[in-house]
């Protein structure tokens, strides 16, 4: 059985009177078991859009009863550039923007036809991002 | 002196192993410096299967680089929290699932509050953080 896990570690010395170290593991499971995740793809692209135009880069595939999990990380080093990431395709909802070095991680439910992966690059000029999904079958 | 955000995947679905580790450090949009508040780690338990607001946009900034973090701090493999953004008198777009054990973490635009749905009626624990500049 495939096994994928996933640990986030948050510190800090000055974000609050006391240090701050958070550090959680989670294996990635298939909806409602603990069978792991079996499939896996791997995006790596450089963006060079419009700025401000939604680029899909992962596609719903409607399949709500099914667990995935969706890593993306900003490869730009110049700091004020971006990607607006957004969920959904006709009516897109912004979730955040993901800045030069940023990542994340969050489950992908693909509630419906629209709910793809979308980012919109801060800059018209090449933009490097890594995307990877771990999905059931 | 920084707030750092640090991830390590491992997996072994493909057919070479993945093992990935990326820290990021948190700062202020477009700039070096750090992210200096937090809404500190709040934990909520939750007792009906009731879409609710799980932080709401009042007092955070827009379109910056504020970052979440969400995990269902139970075990149970077929419970979960159904996260999602938008208005809670409307229709909330769907991000995910958050099953027993799940954590999350992502960028916040505080363009719509982020809500929370629990599978269940009986006790369901989440715990979250905001961290922003």
């Amino acid at each position: 059985m495939a096994t994928t896990t996933a640990t986030i570690t948050l510190t800090s010395s000055d974000l609050t009177a006391d240090a701050l170290s958070l550090s959680k593991t989670m294996t990635m499971t298939k909806a409602g078991g603990a069978e792991g995740l079996d499939r896996v793809k791997y995006i790596k692209e450089i963006n060079a859009s419009t700025a401000g135009t939604n680029v899909e880069v992962l596609a719903s595939d409607n399949s709500q009863t099914k667990a995935s999990k969706v890593y993306i990380a900003n490869l730009s080093t110049t700091d004020s550039e971006y990607f607006n990431v957004h969920i959904g395709t006709s009516s897109t909802q912004e979730i955040g923007r993901l800045y030069a070095g940023d990542w994340m991680l969050v489950p992908w439910t693909q509630s419906d036809a629209n709910a793809d992966i979308l980012l919109a690059p801060s800059v018209a000029t090449a933009m490097a991002y890594e995307v990877i999904l771990f999905r059931e079958v | 002196m920084a707030t750092t955000a640090k991830i390590a995947l491992a997996s072994d679905v493909g057919e070479a192993s993945l093992s990935l580790s990326r820290t990021s450090t948190l700062t202020k949009a477009g700039g070096k410096t750090d992210v200096d508040s937090t809404s500190g780690l709040a934990r909520k338990k939750l007792t009906a299967v009731t879409l609710v607001d799980l932080i709401t946009t009042t007092g955070y900034t827009a379109d910056v680089a504020n970052k979440v973090y969400i995990s269902n701090a139970g075990t149970s493999d077929s419970e979960y929290f159904v996260i999602s953004t938008g208005d809670i008198a409307g229709t909330p777009e769907e991000i995910g699932r958050l099953y027993g054990g799940d954590w999350m973490f992502f960028p916040w635009g505080v363009d719509d509050d982020i809500n929370i749905t629990p599978s269940v009626a009986t006790e369901m624990i989440v715990d979250y953080m905001v961290i922003h500049g």
